[in-house]
């Protein structure tokens, strides 16, 4: 995965031709679909997920991807399973615990919904440019500073990684220790973290600095030469004059006035 | 179509009606929307460094967040950056960095994110963030041993003591009515009733140590002392406290006496449960120890400080306990996949509800929890080069050189 692009899967498949706001609402729709509907359409979601995914020549990376929610699942389901209160219907017995069956559909349902959302938001990510969803997003009007935020924040997760890396090989060559007890393990930590945590922060001078020189924190929209002004009285004098022209329709249309003059 | 439906269940009614719990649900979400739309409005005012500094501190979240879910500890550490910005740039920046922090880890295929477990959160995060605003703003991570606004932390130290206090007395001697399934109207006025109680008397100690006992002038030298004190007391009391849970004769090592041959096969552990007056003496001793060692720790240097850093996060911790067990127990289950698990597990073995247990392993994770972050904080700003501190709104007065 590279550092700039964050988990984008580069391919021509026809998911990674469309446009991000489409994909942005199919993933909507699914994540809808996956937590109203009752648990039967769960496998139906995920069998035409993983089709839409095989037919972006992806599949088999998001299967691999499926290593990271493993322990979540398997966790949702052994603790329901095993600890449900109130459960009495016991399947089996494995000396003092018992898997009972409302724990286990309790369970199975909960981590199914989580099996879901997982595959449609992975699917999503690998085949869009998070630059490109960001700027269809902001093309139709969101802020940029946000969408600057969440794209900056995307990559910088990936960036953080390679920075401790290489701090990781300096520190090494200045002779830190960083194999041996799980304590000289833990003291190597300080002089890891420590360089890592704060030259992001110092960095963000820099950044600031940068994006203050292209114009970054300026207003949107023009500004004029000639300033009308609109005192405060003005406004109720329209809001008065809109309901005058409410209360004008009104009388015509009711008919009192013609029936009166008759 | 009738809108009979339209009321609020009574006892016992389940059909025609809306729960009370899906009531509170709801009040939950508009609480949540109106705090989204505040920071938007917000966010407009956001200086460039601000906005520089957010996705930085969002990235410091998932770092550690990430590392404490594969490490599977009993913790979050996922609140580090938010606290960072709420203390440098104001509670409601520090508002969106929790909020945009759990929605993008959400988004993401790194260990604790990739599905909806952390954009739940995402309200927690957010108050997390106010808070940390708020306490920074009140000079949390600023106090030197001789500053007078010490005073109103050790006043709000006494406020909870004074609660704790009066907790414990009002069960022995009244009784705390349990609030199960079948509590009746009575059991849930007295329920409120002592709740009430108890807030009343903490703000009534609070208010008062504050006027008479904690009411400083700058450079005072008794400050040092109330602060090493202080220390000593709350050392004491969280040790004692958990030996009495553990080893006390109705404590927790007591109820697995074997009775129950379904937890690891009648296992009796009760003869670890210590009988008074010998147990009383021994978990005192124990606990005078190690507050003998927060003392002397405590008078070394400037390490005295440190404790508006641990109120601060202890307060956080709580409110956050507060706001996330009803989400982790309605929405998941109380199951959220991190190390975490481990002490659902336990509290489910001892009968608790999932809404009790995700409660009780809230109240004992969250608190220790902000208070690590509070703490590795306070060591950042400390470490952080005053060119990088003067360029956000509050940089300056947050942290004493």
């Amino acid at each position: 995965m590279s550092t700039a692009t964050g988990y984008y899967q580069a391919g021509d498949s026809w998911l990674h031709r469309r446009n991000p706001m489409t994909k942005l609402l199919g993933v909507a729709l699914a994540l809808i679909a996956t937590f109203i509907l009752p648990p039967l359409v769960l496998p139906v979601i995920a069998l035409i997920v993983v089709a839409i995914a095989w037919s972006t020549r992806l599949g088999w990376q998001i299967i691999r991807a499926l290593r990271i929610p493993a322990l979540l699942l398997a966790s949702i389901v052994v603790v329901n399973a095993l600890f449900f209160p109130g459960a009495t219907d016991r399947l089996v017995s494995l000396g003092p615990l018992s898997i009972t069956r409302e724990g286990l559909s309790f369970g199975l349902i909960s981590a199914g919904r989580v099996l879901v959302s997982f595959l449609v938001l992975v699917t999503f990510l690998f085949t869009t440019l998070a630059d490109d969803l960001l700027e269809s997003l902001v093309s139709r009007g969101a802020s940029h500073r946000i969408a600057f935020v969440v794209l900056s924040a995307v990559q910088m997760v990936p960036r953080m990684q390679d920075r401790a890396g290489s701090i990781l090989d300096a520190q090494q060559a200045r002779g830190l220790v960083v194999s041996g007890s799980v304590r000289q393990r833990a003291k190597a930590l300080v002089p890891l973290i420590g360089p890592v945590l704060l030259g992001s922060l110092i960095d963000v001078r820099e950044r600031t600095f940068a994006l203050e020189a292209r114009g970054f924190g300026a207003r949107p929209g023009r500004s004029a030469y000639r300033i009308v002004a609109d005192p405060p009285a003005d406004r109720w004098l329209r809001l008065a004059i809109v309901l005058g022209i409410v209360a004008v329709v009104a009388l015509a249309l009711s008919g009192v006035l013609t029936d009166r003059a008759r | 179509m009738s809108l009979s439906w339209l009321t609020v269940c009574a006892e016992g009614q389940t059909k025609d009606c809306i729960p009370t719990i899906q009531l509170a649900y709801l009040a939950g979400i508009v609480v949540a929307v109106i705090l989204l739309a505040v920071v938007a409005v917000r966010s407009r005012d956001f200086s460039t460094a601000t906005l520089a500094l957010i996705p930085v501190a969002i990235a410091i979240n998932l770092a550690v967040g990430s590392l404490i879910v594969t490490l599977r500890l009993p913790i979050y550490l996922d609140s580090i950056g938010t606290v960072l910005v709420g203390a440098l740039a104001g509670p409601w920046a520090g508002a969106l960095t929790g909020i945009l922090a759990n929605l993008i880890w959400s988004l993401l295929p790194v260990p604790g994110g990739a599905g909806p477990v952390a954009a739940f959160f995402a309200p927690v995060a957010g108050v997390i963030g106010l808070m940390a605003g708020f306490w920074a703003a009140r000079g949390v991570f600023n106090l030197r041993t001789d500053d007078a606004r010490v005073g109103g932390f050790l006043a709000l130290a006494a406020g909870i003591v004074g609660a704790a206090v009066s907790f414990l007395v009002i069960q022995a001697t009244v009784g705390i009515p349990q609030l199960g399934a079948d509590a009746t109207p009575d059991d849930q006025n007295r329920f409120v009733l002592t709740g009430i109680v108890i807030i009343v008397i903490a703000i009534a100690v609070a208010w008062a140590s504050r006027r008479t006992v904690f009411s400083f002038r700058a450079d005072d030298p008794r400050i040092r002392t109330y602060l090493t004190g202080a220390t000593a007391v709350f050392a004491f009391a969280l040790v004692f406290a958990l030996a009495r849970l553990l080893f006390g004769p109705t404590g927790w090592f007591s109820t697995i006496n074997g009775s129950d041959t379904t937890f690891l096969g009648g296992l009796n552990l009760s003869s670890l449960a210590l009988t008074d007056p010998l147990g009383l003496i021994v978990e005192a001793g124990v606990a005078l120890l190690v507050a003998a060692g927060a003392v002397a720790w405590a008078r070394r240097g400037d390490n005295a400080r440190f404790f508006p850093v641990w109120i601060g996060g202890l307060t956080t911790g709580l409110v956050a306990a507060a706001i996330s067990a009803p989400i982790a127990a309605g929405v998941f289950g109380g199951v959220t996949g991190g190390g975490t698990d481990a002490l659902i597990a336990l509290f489910r073995t001892l009968g608790l509800g999932v809404f009790q247990s995700a409660f009780a392993q809230g109240l004992t994770s969250d608190p220790l929890d902000k208070t690590i972050s509070y703490t590795v904080v306070f060591l950042i700003l400390g470490a952080l080069p005053l060119t990088v501190r003067s360029m956000f709104s509050r940089g300056e007065a947050t942290i004493a050189d």
